[in-house]
């Protein structure tokens, strides 16, 4: 219960006024705060204040007076209510957030905007651990949703005074939040897209370049846009500084596994200047030798390091054609100095792929099938004798190297 | 997609995973679930030197997918079931 004056409160809403009556974004960003450590120590000094109205009354602008007082309640409560409670909080103090942007001119208020928006995906996170429900994450996107539409909306001015200065950062938050929703990828990504062509203005800062280009990179990758994907993410790792190690680190995962689907392996020097995991060795050497089954199980045994990732079944169902050129390349290679080198008969090749897979079941219909895909794509050069059950190779280049080969996967 | 089954040459496919030649100090323990640490973070610093970056070096991935040596466990299996395949079956004596 209310037990009178209090300062604190009093100083805040009072610096709000005046940061918000000069337009003074940076004033307001130091004054709303969202760290947990400051909240806390907020929050125990608000925490004998029922109803904070009295205080907020001298702002004059009425959606900015609701946002003060809301953010005030959140930070109060923040110690006592569950997370879901303090989550759902917190999502009411970005929306009227979202009504004040809107209703402002200019990008005075981005400095609030960007912990704000980190703080509601942190929170969305805190509310998953404790609930296993993944509410929290398709809340924050429509809210995310609601804030870029408002700042790509902005045509008024010049980009370097347009909100539009926020959409790159509040894009790649978006992207890495609805990879945690159920919804479908491009449920909330579609506008996301629209920032790519604003991505490369140098009004944007180097952070938000990186890290829109990971989080559009990641997003393309579980859409199965594998070259988007590796554009995006070789980006991101090269525009990334060498000091951030452990984002390095983040970014290459990803870029190994896009890479890897193209048939572009990592160097052990690579790997090891960044401590990769050791399962990235291991799945590099199965995918060399042509060893389907190898790479598979290798795969499997370190299920949920890559299914954390989102890359294993893209890493599963999208190698398996290349693995089955290097398997019958390397049979190519041990039958060279016998006649059969050029010319493969069937069962030799089924041999090869079922070798290869383990998979003794395969019969001719699915080996031809394979050969077919491989030849397509042009990864083996060559014609198929369906008849006479042979694969006749071709006599100058059979199997194209790496970057003369075209791989026809999705392309956008 | 190929089936997990597996047959009589599963011990030539587990000595192809032993003989696996990589560095020696690579774990062979399986790596779990990355925790949430592990995840990209958001940068502290809003700008950095152009010379902080690492622009992309060619000799980071490998330009060559090939792998020529044959004398590995996956090789030798390989060549000795082709070899197989060139005996011919027992004739059928057919009156």
């Amino acid at each position: 219960m209310d037990t009178g004056y209090n300062s604190v409160a009093n100083a805040i809403v009072n610096s709000a006024q005046e940061g918000f009556m000069f337009n003074d974004g940076q004033a307001l960003a130091r004054l709303f705060v969202f760290d947990n450590q400051t909240i806390d120590i907020l929050g125990s000094k608000l925490a004998n204040i029922d109803d904070f109205s009295p205080y907020t009354v001298l702002i004059t602008d009425p959606i900015f007076e609701q946002f003060t007082a809301k953010y005030l309640s959140f930070v109060r409560d923040s110690q006592v209510a569950k997370p879901e409670e303090s989550h759902g909080n917190l999502c009411r103090v970005a929306e009227l957030f979202t009504a004040l942007m809107t209703a402002s001119q200019g990008n005075w208020l981005i400095p609030v905007l960007r912990p704000l928006a980190l703080a509601l995906c942190r929170s969305a996170q805190t509310t998953y651990q404790a609930t296993r429900e993944p509410g929290a994450f398709a809340q924050t996107a429509s809210i995310l949703l609601r804030i870029l539409i408002d700042l790509l909306s902005d045509n008024s001015t010049p980009l370097e005074q347009s909100k539009k200065q926020g959409s790159l950062f509040v894009a790649g938050l978006l992207l890495r939040i609805s990879l945690r929703t159920n919804a479908a990828p491009g449920a909330y990504a579609s506008k996301t897209l629209e920032v790519k062509n604003l991505s490369s203005s140098p009004v944007f800062s180097a952070r938000d370049r990186v890290s829109y280009n990971y989080w559009l990179g990641r997003y393309y990758l579980v859409c199965f846009f594998i070259d988007l994907a590796r554009t995006s993410l070789q980006y991101a790792f090269d525009h990334c500084p060498a000091w951030h190690y452990h984002n390095k680190r983040a970014i290459l995962r990803h870029l190994i596994a896009a890479n890897m689907i193209r048939g572009h392996l990592p160097t052990q020097g690579l790997l090891d200047q960044y401590e990769m995991e050791p399962v990235y060795s291991q799945l590099c050497l199965h995918f060399r030798k042509g060893n389907l089954v190898g790479f598979q199980q290798t795969l499997i045994d370190n299920m949920e390091f890559f299914r954390s990732q989102g890359n294993y079944l893209i890493l599963l169902e999208r190698t398996e054609i290349l693995i089955y050129r290097n398997a019958l390349r390397r049979a190519t290679r041990i039958l060279t100095n016998s006649e059969r080198g050029k010319t493969m008969p069937y069962k030799d090749i089924l041999t090869v792929f079922r070798v290869s897979s383990q998979n003794y079941g395969m019969d001719f219909f699915e080996m031809e099938s394979i050969l077919a895909s491989l030849i397509s794509q042009k990864i083996v050069l060559g014609y198929l004798f369906h008849h006479q059950k042979v694969l006749n190779l071709s006599k100058k280049l059979p199997f194209p190297p790496l970057l003369s080969v075209g791989l026809l996967l999705n392309k956008s | 997609m190929s089936a997990a089954n597996k047959s009589t040459t599963d011990a030539a496919t587990a000595q192809n995973d032993k003989s696996i030649d990589v560095n020696a100090q690579l774990k062979s323990t399986a790596a779990g679930a990355l925790e949430e640490d592990d995840e990209f973070e958001e940068f502290a610093a809003e700008d950095w030197e152009e010379e902080d970056q690492e622009e992309g070096d060619v000799n980071n991935w490998a330009d060559n997918w090939d792998d020529d040596d044959l004398e590995d466990d996956f090789s030798n299996q390989l060549r000795a079931e082709l070899e197989a395949t060139t005996q011919p079956s027992a004739m059928s004596v057919s009156n």
